[in-house]
């Protein structure tokens, strides 16, 4: 479950008063609350599903019970009831932005961005929060709107200028934009407040990486290792630096280690034949490749990074079929190689 | 003591004597016990004197006489000089250097240009360094008023010396193989011309069977003739004699050859005029060639030529004078324009001085993306005798600046006939290599596309890692694959009998409404192939009398890269119930708008209809099977009234056209033969073929 989802529902749970719309919910109303509450606490959720049903049936305008039953429902993956709990309550409330919030996060996780969105809007319009501006901006981001990403990372900050995962996430907007000094720039505040995110290491490592500041990612992907050792996505990524920067062995070196870590990492497996390709050692390119392939039998850059290796080696047979597997999986490069090669003869 | 310095001295030039070796002349006094082989071989030397002092000399028969002169002594300096003349001018130029060595130990001044002969054997050694020395040695030598041209050769091979060491600094990932023994013999082959997707090859070759069986006499060799060899299964087929009418008494050698592989163009010398002739074939059969005209075969002599994709234009060598230059036998570049209304090759131009350069170009050869011409040139960067270079046509017209094609293609000695297949990836060239066949064989050159390997960063773009976005695809860049182009070919058949049928194929750019080319499927067997250069929408048409004309749509983009379509075509006789796919016939998306780019197929649909005034047709919309059926019934219904209306309004009685929508209710390709489809390309295309107007006929 989402990790922030989670915290928001512990947070609120811990919170909750007996709220409703005007009325004090009745005596039994209460006591199937408290009894539902206890049942919660102890992870009996069958059991705290029922007590707040009740405590509903009681009193309909009974929102913390409403609250709680939603929570309930989260807990035992009933996503749609927990749904139906929190609109339910956007009737009773003034200000539901909170429930419009997690309605948000619900349509977020099932896929229905459009929806998240709306949701959202809706949250912000009732409450002005810099976690209701986060939650849309990712909802933004993952519809690929960075623009508008952008601009809610942006009031998210200005409600709350420590707020670092904004800055992270505004960074890599704007890197999807293809901004990349801007992008820099949030990622420096994002690691430079409080004791430094290894994400927004690894995002900072990889921008410079793509402007061609080979040695400066490298310096920044050491660092993220500081904090977080032998972490296997910043080793990876700094081994494709040194690649790039022409360290071939350090390069070998760094994809090893990953492999050391995580010994089905078959994009691991594949960037060491990739150098093995640039060191023009083409047997142990396939024998890489081919092992990467044996981790992920649909890896397509491994089908790629093999069919360069047999064709150096003039193995056409082979090469062919990697060209067109590689094409089936979606490398169009690939189709107008093995059409050169004239695979199909 | 005094003995002992006599003892030193005599040693001394007894040891010399060892070391400097004595020009040895044929006398008898040299030979005294040899009388009568002294005399034979004299007069061997005679007669090879003969041979060599000739206004074109006879090389190969001189240097069988002076290599007898050779065995017999060794050590004349002119018979050594002599023998790397003869060598020089022959295929076994690469032997020449130790005997001009010799002959100037023998003799220092046995031929005046003794050092220059020698930088020319270290420059075929790639010895650039030496020969640079040897040619600066002998330039010394020279008067700087009488020598002008003399120098200007030496300053030449100079700096072809330079442009060597240059070349062979950064050599081109090539791989060459020799064509093998199914294909070259252990006589001269060379002049391989090929059908753009290089499944058929035609060649000079000059070995025993030849017609007419005829040996010339200033090389020994048999006169030319043409060969031609098929890809069978990956494999060459054994060459074999095209026959008459191509090939006849005299010399007969390949020139250029259509992408399709229906006309061939081929050389006679015409007694030293030199000019090119057409043949044209129909099934396996050749007719006989006839003399392109006057404007293309001047009174000077034309060497080379080769077709533009389109069939349009023909590039080829002339020696003719320039106007203003006005240099005899200078080879340039031409090209030449079909005029159709005079069914002639006219408006000649020469090519620009940036291609065309002082000294001789030859073997031009364009690329089927019919932008590329590839050719070979003394001039330019060239490092010795004619090297390979390449131009690219530009929008405007102009032709970019030459450039060498590299170390090894390229080699101090001539580098010449450079063809390659529409795929870019295998070229072929004319090579005398010690490893081949003897002689001059046909070669293979592999030319790698460097691929970068893909490697893989990991993204984490959200600081929230469990609800993470990856970047996908932000590191990995494909590169660019260098043709980008298709060929489509195949064959024209009776949709019933499947009979192969002649007929004429137009091809359309359908963004211009204009009409690129025009060609013809083989008579015989409906052979077709054409070459799409990519970047454009075409639109091809294909006719034959009796028949309802066929369509189709390709749109070649260039990011496509290289592409090969094989598709038959099947012709429906003009019968009641033959049904049609308008490929051409466009709309925006979502709409029922006619686009202009359909124009050129209504016009078709329009003058069929003209033609035949008593038939009746239905226009029907089909959609692919995505969105809702009342939807795309709805939407295909508007599409195909559309089309009725522009019909009427070009002249069409409404009476004689009806119209229909059928949503995706009449699909060709089915959802589930869609959805075993493994490519997104091949899935999209399959829809693509699904979305059509179709015309059938109702009434004739």
């Amino acid at each position: 479950m989402n990790i922030l989802l989670k915290v928001m529902f512990s947070t609120c749970f811990l919170v909750l008063t007996f709220s409703t719309k005007g009325q004090e919910p009745n005596a039994d109303a209460k006591l199937h609350y408290t009894r539902g509450s206890v049942a919660y606490e102890s992870k009996d959720y069958s059991t705290a599903i029922t007590e707040f049903q009740q405590a509903i049936e009681n009193a309909p305008e009974f929102t913390s019970a409403r609250m709680s039953l939603a929570y309930s429902y989260i807990e035992t993956n009933q996503i749609e009831k927990a749904e139906e709990q929190f609109l339910a309550i956007t009737k009773y409330l003034e200000n539901p932005h909170l429930q419009f919030f997690e309605l948000g996060l619900i349509a977020e996780n099932s896929g229905d961005l459009e929806k998240a969105i709306e949701y959202s809007n809706q949250a912000i319009h009732s409450g002005k929060d810099a976690k209701y501006y986060y939650q849309r901006g990712i909802q933004h981001f993952k519809n690929e709107s960075y623009a508008e990403a952008i601009n809610d990372f942006s009031e998210t900050l200005k409600l709350n200028p420590q707020f670092k995962d904004a800055y992270n996430d505004r960074g890599s907007a704007h890197r999807m934009q293809k901004d990349n000094e801007s992008a820099i720039k949030d990622y420096k505040q994002a690691k430079d407040l409080g004791r430094g995110s290894v994400i927004a290491y690894n995002n900072l490592g990889n921008t410079y990486r793509e402007t061609g500041e080979y040695k400066e990612a490298i310096n920044v992907y050491n660092t993220a290792l500081s904090i977080s050792k032998d972490n296997p996505m910043v080793l990876n990524n700094r081994g494709l630096a040194k690649f790039n920067n022409g360290d071939l062995e350090g390069a070998i070196e760094d994809f090893k280690k990953v492999i050391q870590i995580q010994p089905d990492n078959a994009s691991a497996y594949n960037n060491l034949a990739g150098v093995y390709i640039e060191k023009e050692d083409y047997e142990k390119a396939i024998e890489y490749s081919s092992k990467s392939l044996s981790k992920d039998e649909d890896y397509a850059y491994a089908y790629y990074n093999r069919a360069v290796a047999y064709e150096m080696l003039r193995k056409d047979i082979q090469a062919c079929q990697d060209w067109q597997k590689a094409a089936d999986l979606g490398i169009k490069a690939a189709e107008s190689y093995s059409n050169k090669m004239n695979c199909e003869n | 003591m005094k003995n002992l310095y006599i003892l030193a001295i005599l040693l001394y030039s007894f040891s010399f004597s060892l070391f400097a070796q004595e020009n040895i002349e044929f006398t008898k006094k040299n030979f005294p016990n040899k009388k009568k082989e002294l005399k034979q071989i004299n007069n061997d030397i005679a007669q090879a004197n003969s041979y060599f002092e000739m206004y074109v000399p006879a090389y190969i028969l001189a240097l069988d006489l002076y290599e007898k002169a050779h065995n017999f002594n060794p050590n004349n300096a002119e018979i050594n000089y002599k023998i790397g003349v003869c060598l020089l001018n022959t295929t076994r130029k690469f032997d020449a250097l130790p005997y001009f060595e010799k002959a100037k130990k023998l003799k220092r001044d046995v031929a005046p240009d003794i050092d220059y002969n020698i930088g020319r054997g270290y420059h075929l050694s790639q010895e650039w360094d030496k020969a640079i020395a040897q040619y600066q040695d002998y330039r010394k030598t020279l008067n700087p008023k009488s020598d002008i041209k003399v120098i200007k050769d030496v300053d030449k091979k100079i700096q072809e010396c330079i442009s060597g060491k240059k070349l062979v600094q950064n050599p081109k990932k090539v791989w060459i193989d020799n064509m093998g023994a199914e294909v070259n013999s252990k006589h001269p082959d060379y002049g391989m011309i090929l059908t753009a997707d290089a499944s058929e090859i035609f060649f000079t070759s000059r070995r025993p069977n030849t017609t007419g069986m005829r040996i010339s006499e200033f090389d020994q060799y048999y006169f030319e003739d043409v060969y031609t060899s098929t890809k069978l299964n990956g494999k060459w087929t054994t060459a074999m004699n095209v026959g008459n009418p191509i090939n006849t008494n005299g010399h007969d050698a390949t020139v250029a050859l259509s992408p399709d592989g229906s006309k061939m163009i081929i050389y006679l010398d015409n007694d030293g005029d030199g000019n090119l002739y057409e043949s044209v074939r129909t099934g396996n059969d050749w007719s006989k060639p006839k003399a392109f005209n006057k404007e293309v075969n001047s009174k000077y002599h034309e060497a080379s030529a080769w077709y533009s994709p389109d069939g349009n234009q023909l590039y080829f060598i002339s020696e003719r004078p320039l106007g203003s230059r006005g240099d005899p036998k200078d080879r340039d570049i031409y090209v030449a324009t079909w005029d159709e209304n005079k069914e002639a090759w006219l408006n000649v131009q020469r090519l620009p001085d940036n291609v065309n350069t002082e000294y001789d170009e030859d073997g031009v050869f364009m690329h089927p993306d019919g932008k590329t011409l590839y050719f070979s040139s003394k001039g330019h960067n060239s490092m010795g005798g004619y090297d390979v270079f390449k131009t690219v046509k530009q929008e405007d017209g102009s032709w970019s600046n030459p450039e060498n094609m590299g170390y090894p293609i390229n080699t101090p000695d001539d580098d010449i006939f450079f063809t390659m297949a529409a795929n870019g990836r295998d070229a072929y060239m004319t090579s005398y290599r010690k490893e081949g066949m003897g002689d001059k064989d046909l070669y293979k050159i592999t030319i790698l596309e460097m691929k970068d390997p893909v490697l893989n960063g990991e993204e984490m773009l959200l600081a929230n890692a469990t609800t993470n976005v990856k970047a996908g695809d932000i590191d990995v860049l494909f590169p660019e694959s260098g043709s980008k182009l298709m060929i489509l070919r195949g064959t024209v058949r009776d949709a019933k009998t499947n009979e192969p049928v002649g007929s004429s194929i137009e091809l359309i750019d359908n963004n211009l409404n204009k009409t690129i080319s025009k060609f013809n499927s083989d008579k015989e067997n409906g052979r077709y192939l054409v070459s799409l250069p990519g970047g454009k929408d075409y639109g091809l048409a294909v006719k034959a009398n009796g028949y309802l004309f066929h369509s189709e749509n390709f749109n070649v983009k260039e990011t496509d890269g290289y592409q090969e379509v094989e598709l038959d075509i099947f012709l429906h006789k003009l019968d009641v119930g033959s049904t049609i796919a308008l490929r051409n016939v466009f709309f925006d998306l979502n709409k029922y708008t006619l686009r202009d780019a359909s124009v050129n197929e209504l016009d078709r649909v329009v003058e069929i209809m003209k033609e035949y005034p008593k038939m009746e047709i239905e226009l029907s919309g089909h959609t692919d099977s995505r969105g809702s059926a009342s939807y795309n019934k709805n939407l295909s219904e508007n599409r195909a009234k559309a089309v009725v209306d522009y019909l009427v309004e070009r002249g069409i009685d409404r009476s004689r056209l009806t119209f229909a929508g059928y949503g995706f209710e009449k699909t060709i390709i089915s959802d589930q033969e869609i959805a075993k489809m493994k490519r997104e390309s091949d899935k999209e295309a399959a829809h693509q073929a699904n979305r059509r107007t179709e015309l059938k006929i109702l009434k004739m």
